[in-house]
């Protein structure tokens, strides 16, 4: 079977990476198997040493920007960028979520003076710095008219969060630029009572307060635990998301990862949980697509992949990202969040092709 | 022939295992309790090598915590499942799986859960244990409750779980639904188990459910065998005493002391369970291990044979001080799950008399170390020390920035 069609068999792709990330080996891994030459890379760490490494990849035909994600020294120096230098973040500390994000948009500007063609990037830049947004991207969602859960945007202490929610209820709260469920927060508030559900580990060091991406959801009942962790994130940004009721198998809820690329909805994986997060990586399950299909009909599953095509639509001439869809225990559809990496789906395959495969031939499809 | 008959029953199943070794054969033979189940014959060179298997997947089943059917012919339908008033012991227990209270409980008292809907119809009363809940899509708790009590099968229902009692259980107790029981109990005759308050972590959290004085339900019920309630906030036993209670299991997230001191200073001659999720005081428990030490002079209960004092942050304190109770002298399991057992209260389990009467040890859930697992391994009776949990810092994780 070609690989590739012979006219477009030298073409030259670029990679902005950690290299020493698996989402880097599994690109380098479907260059290969399409029959292409290595990608001309450049790592984030030299990209933030000098942005002037950007200039070798002048000559590619298509850029692939990866994720910053899993390197401490780049998370550091992507805090310093953002306004806080010398800062060393423990192994999994959750803070500086704005320093970072300020760096990171720094960075994602550094590549757009790079000065190629909008089509050379299979992300743009701009969507990037959207995507990592939350706020950002829902505003952009309401402006199309796509179902999302009911959102605003949060004040930055707790005592006017505590004046702007109602006295009971259910929310999330979630970090503007926060990635992997780290630091999203379930809040329920009735009677004067509060309680917060988060995969948070709150620590307490010498009249100091740290917090910890944690796989251990935990649950805080006390206001001054809660006070600590909200008043610690509110500061750098978060949104607030109407709990609406997830559809469920068996006793897990679900929500659907949806990676579109080309304008269609390619591979899909459900995630399961009995908490309400559903990332995967919280030591949650991966559903069947089948099980999904017989349990709420083919019907169910398109709207769920037609609503994460509309979500990419909304970012012009990027080639793909990873959609978040909650689809409801009313049966309806509503977006969650648009994760510009949230295409490593390892060992899922549609059409024969991983993710990664499936985005190669996709750039290769497009007109240059 | 040789003929080896067991059960197993909590919040999710209720099967049997059964195993016929005959010569250089085994059959086993398993399924749902009430049913024919599933046969599997396997033939082997000789009746050493069969008899090797028989052992081997005897010993496995028990170790998962299956035990001899009682009478060793029970399976067919005894256990609970209508034929008999004698709730079987093994049907007490309710644990829905390792997820605490995610699940609602599929199975009680070794019957079948089955929701009963105003307007449609009712499972088997012989099979079912009757299931009531209001959700998100329909408010219908009281509606469908009401329509059971003037149905058919309210005569011959034998027991009944108490879901969530409102669409929102924030300032909604349990008091309406219990009242309701109360007035109507003439229409229960049969009513042997009533569980008040499956109501799962989403649903609302343990220490949020709303309960009340249940005791009403011992004097409106005097052929209450089994109890078990969900939920510690404005719980009370103001009248704790039944002649007949056989089992009680109160879940909560935080129990107050007054329940545990309303319960050692009642009176409940047939107790042969008993089963306290004691919390921690962060979710409103005031209990301590001096509030227990009445049970543990061991005079109490004499019928006893499952102490569990579970979900309890103070189980090291507990541990220390039960080697030392004579209750250990005449109970079979003793239960410490679900709490933050350490090495402290493990080492002193180590010390457990030789001649107890203990045959099961249930640790599950704990925070103790690998060595000291080990040492409770080595003891003569059954010990579960699965669910290990290991220290906070090793469960941190980086964003991977998607």
């Amino acid at each position: 079977m070609a690989l590739c069609r012979r006219r477009r068999v030298a073409l030259q792709f670029g990679l902005v990476a950690n290299p020493e990330n698996r989402r880097a080996a599994f690109f380098r891994a479907a260059l290969e198997r399409s029959g292409l030459p290595p990608a001309v890379e450049v790592s984030w760490e030299q990209v933030l040493a000098d942005a002037s490494n950007l200039e070798r990849l002048a000559s590619c035909e298509r850029i692939r920007v990866d994720s910053f994600g899993e390197n401490p020294r780049v998370h550091d120096a992507l805090i310093a960028l953002g306004g806080a230098p010398g800062v060393c973040l423990e192994h999994g500390e959750l803070a500086y979520l704005e320093e970072a994000h300020i760096g990171w948009l720094a960075l994602l500007a550094r590549l757009q003076q790079l000065g190629v063609d909008d089509q050379v990037w299979l992300s743009q830049p701009s969507h990037v710095a959207t995507m990592f947004d939350k706020w950002q991207t829902h505003v952009l969602w309401a402006a199309a008219g796509l179902p999302r859960p009911a959102c605003q945007l949060l004040p930055r202490t707790f005592e006017e969060l505590t004046s702007v929610l109602p006295a009971t209820g259910r929310w999330f709260l979630k970090p503007l630029h926060g990635s992997s469920a780290s630091g999203v927060c379930a809040l329920r508030k009735a009677n004067g009572r509060m309680q917060l559900t988060a995969p948070i580990e709150l620590v307490r060091e010498d009249g100091q307060v740290k917090l910890f991406n944690s796989l251990r959801i935990r649950s805080f009942g006390r206001e001054d635990d809660i006070q600590a962790i909200l008043g610690a994130l509110l500061p750098s940004g978060m949104i607030e998301e109407d709990w609406l009721p997830k559809a469920r198998l068996g006793d897990l809820e679900l929500d659907l990862r949806v990676v579109v690329v080309a304008g269609e909805a390619r591979h899909v994986v459900v995630r399961q949980s009995r908490h309400p997060m559903t990332n995967l990586h919280l030591g949650n399950q991966r559903g069947e697509l089948s099980d999904f299909v017989a349990a709420f009909g083919e019907a169910a599953l398109q709207s769920c992949l037609d609503l994460a095509e509309a979500a990419l639509a909304c970012f012009p001439s990027t080639l793909y990202a990873g959609v978040d869809v909650l689809f409801g225990r009313d049966r309806q559809p509503r977006l969650l969040e648009i994760n510009a990496f949230g295409d490593l789906l390892p060992g899922v395959l549609h059409r024969g092709e991983d993710t990664a495969t499936a985005i190669v031939r996709a750039a290769l499809r497009e007109p240059s | 022939m040789e003929k080896r008959e067991l059960q197993f029953m909590d919040g999710k199943s209720s099967k049997f295992w059964r195993i016929e070794l005959d010569g250089a054969c085994h059959t086993v033979t398993y399924g749902r309790i009430g049913t024919e189940g599933t046969s599997q014959t396997k033939e082997f060179g000789s009746p050493a090598e069969a008899r090797k298997s028989h052992d081997k997947l005897l010993s496995q089943k028990l170790a998962k915590g299956y035990v001899d059917a009682a009478g060793g012919g029970a399976a067919g339908g005894g256990a609970a499942a209508g034929g008999g008033d004698e709730v079987p012991f093994i049907a007490f227990p309710c644990t829905t799986g390792s997820n605490g209270t995610g699940s609602h409980a599929s199975n009680f008292m070794g019957l079948r859960v089955s929701r009963f809907s105003a307007g449609k119809k009712p499972g088997d009363p012989k099979k079912a244990a009757y299931f009531f809940g209001s959700d998100y899509e329909n408010d219908t708790f009281t509606e469908d409750l009401e329509a059971f009590l003037e149905s058919d099968v309210a005569a011959e229902a034998r027991a009944l779980v108490l879901g969530p009692w409102a669409e929102e259980l924030y300032d909604v107790s349990s008091a309406e639904a219990v009242k309701l029981l109360v007035a109507n109990a003439k229409k229960l005759p049969k009513l042997a188990g009533l569980f008040v308050g499956d109501i799962v972590q989403e649903e609302n959290e343990i220490s949020w459910i709303h309960q009340c004085d249940l005791s009403p339900l011992f004097a409106a019920f005097p052929k209450l065998q089994l109890l078990r309630a969900r939920g510690g906030q404005d719980l009370a036993l103001s009248k704790a005493k039944h002649a007949g209670l056989r089992a009680l299991a109160l879940e909560t997230g935080g129990m107050n002391a007054s329940v545990v001191r309303s319960i050692l200073s009642g009176d409940f001659p047939a107790l042969e369970y008993l089963e306290l999720w004691l919390g921690t005081d962060q979710y409103g428990g005031t209990c301590t291990v001096e509030d227990l030490q009445p049970l543990f002079k061991g005079k109490k209960f004499p019928k006893l044979r499952y102490l569990g004092l579970r979900n309890c942050d103070f189980v090291d304190d507990i541990a220390t001080v039960v080697v030392n109770s004579p209750l250990l002298q005449r109970i079979e399991t003793l239960d410490l799950s679900l709490g933050t057992l350490s090495d402290v209260g493990g080492r002193a389990l180590l010390q457990l008399p030789k001649d107890s009467s203990l045959k099961k040890l249930d640790l599950s859930h704990h925070f103790m170390s690998k060595q000291l697992m080990k040492e409770l391994k080595g003891l003569k009776l059954a010990v579960d020390v699965s669910e290990a949990e290991s220290p906070d810092d090793e469960w941190r994780f980086v964003a991977v920035g998607e």
